[in-house]
């Protein structure tokens, strides 16, 4: 009989440890995820960051054909740095965005200038231009869906107990701007 | 990679199980929603209703697919050259793909050629990043992977640049490709020849910029965290497992051997999957020492059980129980190990890197 005692306890111990091991299972995951959701952040910081090297060159080059072009020269300039001066995330998105608008008019005007078009240095710079945009534009993106997976796993059954336990929140901290720089006007360097 | 997520979701799901399983109210109301009409499960379903809303959301989102996200979907690899546009024949297509293999073998950079006739309204850039990472382009963490994307109706193309290969492939460059390669042959319908400049083009680079930093089986390098988790597992089901086993042997009783043998092997699986070969080693001493641990204590609890004297362990009672703790570990496990042809990329990830254009 005793032996059956033993047995018992011993079953209900496992039972026991497997829920504790998975509860600490899902709140690595949470923190996991949250953590996740900064280094997102960072990323599309990285990729705003390298359009921010890449505009005084492209200013340069620019004002060698098109100096009289000054009144959008200066406006790239002064948002850009506005961005660097930026403090608060969301005044970070706002200066981002401006900029990001500022440089599409900076490349309707160029059309003006056929030699700034066919010159080598100012393609190789819209062609950087691009993909600068397009990182951005993907890690804005990833941003969003780790977000939406830490929310979701906190909203989630598992999660939701855990979480509550532990006080992690949804964050709903979707990049607002994600809609309009995938919708963002392109600029069209293939005419 | 593909062999620990098993594990894992296995694990994960038998945990589910049994954590479910202590809250039988939460299954009813996970798992038929639309039955819950009493007023009694709708009062329970208040508890549940967020994680319901998120699952709603979720299904209400995957119904609502673009048709290019179903391209996507559907879009599977069969090599380094997927032609899905036909726009190469056999020679070429074969061409192309022993170049490409040739330059996987001499740099690990991996570079996928992709035709399609449409996009079916998706945007190229989003596109080709989107399948980049579906395919895992390149190997994992050395991201050294580029895409060749050709659509023919929408008379665009894309070379996307892995994170690793930006570097030996800046935009510039591939821009570069596009517009000297490939677009002066696409102009002309030429196809096949704009394709061929094209990947010879970027597979010179490559071989050019990036020697062959000979990395083992890329792809199976374990983090920390993987050993970390690992262990912690096995130390539960292992080495619980064998402290059972041996109590069993060593008391003589069935159900602490089944019981124990079972816990090994799933921790044994468990190390084998996110180790290898060094996981078994290590799991098959440890379970040794928990079953000898487990042997005495059970030895004595038998005495005091049955109440007999203490019966010493013969020889015959350890070569018996050493055969079954080494053979749980042998008992079906897959080794996953590739079979000839192609056997996928090796899951690079791309920031968006690369050029694109149209023609």
């Amino acid at each position: 009989m005793s032996k059956n005692i033993g047995i018992a306890i011993g079953v209900l111990v496992v039972v026991a440890l497997i829920v504790l091991f998975s509860l600490v299972g899902v709140y690595n995951n949470l923190v996991g995820l949250r953590e996740g959701q900064k280094t997102a952040m960072a990323q599309v910081d990285t990729a705003l960051q390298r359009r921010y090297d890449l505009i005084p060159n492209l200013v340069e080059t620019v004002k060698g054909f098109a100096a009289q072009e000054r009144e959008v020269l200066e406006e790239v300039t002064r948002l850009r740095s506005q961005w660097s001066a930026a403090a608060t995330p969301e005044d970070k998105t706002r200066s981002a965005n401006a900029l990001e608008g500022s440089l599409g008019r900076l490349m309707v005007v160029v059309e003006k200038y056929p030699e700034l078009k066919s010159n080598q240095n100012f393609r190789d710079l819209q062609v950087q231009l691009e993909g600068t945009e397009n990182r951005i534009a993907v890690e804005r993106q990833r941003y969003n869906e780790a977000v939406r997976n830490y929310d979701t796993a906190v909203r989630r059954f598992p999660g939701n107990m855990v979480g509550g336990m532990f006080g992690f929140q949804p964050s709903e901290a979707y990049f607002e701007s994600d809609t309009k720089a995938k919708e963002a006007p392109k600029v069209d360097f293939s005419r | 990679m593909r062999r620990r997520n098993t594990v894992r979701d296995v694990i994960i799901g038998f945990d589910q199980r049994i954590l479910l399983g202590t809250a039988p109210a939460a299954v009813t109301a996970l798992s038929c929603p639309r039955e819950a009409h009493t007023p009694f499960m709708v009062a329970r379903l208040g508890w549940w209703c967020c994680s319901l809303t998120a699952l709603l959301v979720c299904g209400a989102a995957s119904w609502a697919q673009a048709p290019s996200d179903a391209l996507l979907a559907r879009l599977q690899p069969s090599g380094h050259v997927n032609d899905f546009a036909g726009l190469l024949n056999q020679p070429e297509r074969d061409a192309l793909e022993t170049r490409l293999k040739t330059v996987e073998e001499k740099t690990t950079a991996q570079v996928a050629v992709v035709t399609l006739t449409s996009l079916e309204g998706g945007e190229i850039n989003d596109f080709a990043n989107r399948l980049f990472r579906k395919w895992g382009i390149g190997l994992k963490g050395r991201n050294n992977g580029v895409l060749v994307l050709v659509a023919k109706n929408d008379r665009k193309a894309r070379v996307e640049v892995g994170r690793g290969l930006e570097p030996v492939l800046p935009d510039v460059l591939a821009g570069r490709v596009l517009d000297d390669e490939m677009f002066p042959s696409f102009k002309k319908g030429d196809y096949p020849e704009g394709l061929r400049k094209a990947t010879l083009r970027i597979a010179e680079i490559l071989e050019k910029n990036e020697p062959a930093p000979p990395m083992r089986a890329a792809g199976k390098v374990k983090s920390p965290t993987d050993w970390a988790g690992a262990i912690i597992w096995f130390f539960f089901f292992g080495g619980f497992g064998g402290m059972i086993l041996g109590a069993g042997v060593g008391s003589r009783s069935c159900w602490p051997c089944v019981v124990g043998a079972g816990l090994s092997v799933i921790g044994l699986a468990v190390m084998g999957a996110t180790l290898g070969a060094t996981g078994l080693a290590i799991g098959l001493s440890v379970i040794a020492v928990a079953f000898v641990l487990g042997f005495f204590a059970g030895r004595d609890q038998r005495g005091k059980w049955k109440g007999t004297t203490t019966r010493h362990a013969g020889f015959g009672d350890w070569v018996w129980a050493s055969n079954m703790g080494s053979s749980s570990g042998g008992g079906g496990f897959d080794w996953g190990g590739s079979s000839g042809g192609f056997s996928g990329f090796g899951g690079g990830d791309s920031g968006g890197g690369g050029a694109s254009g149209g023609w």
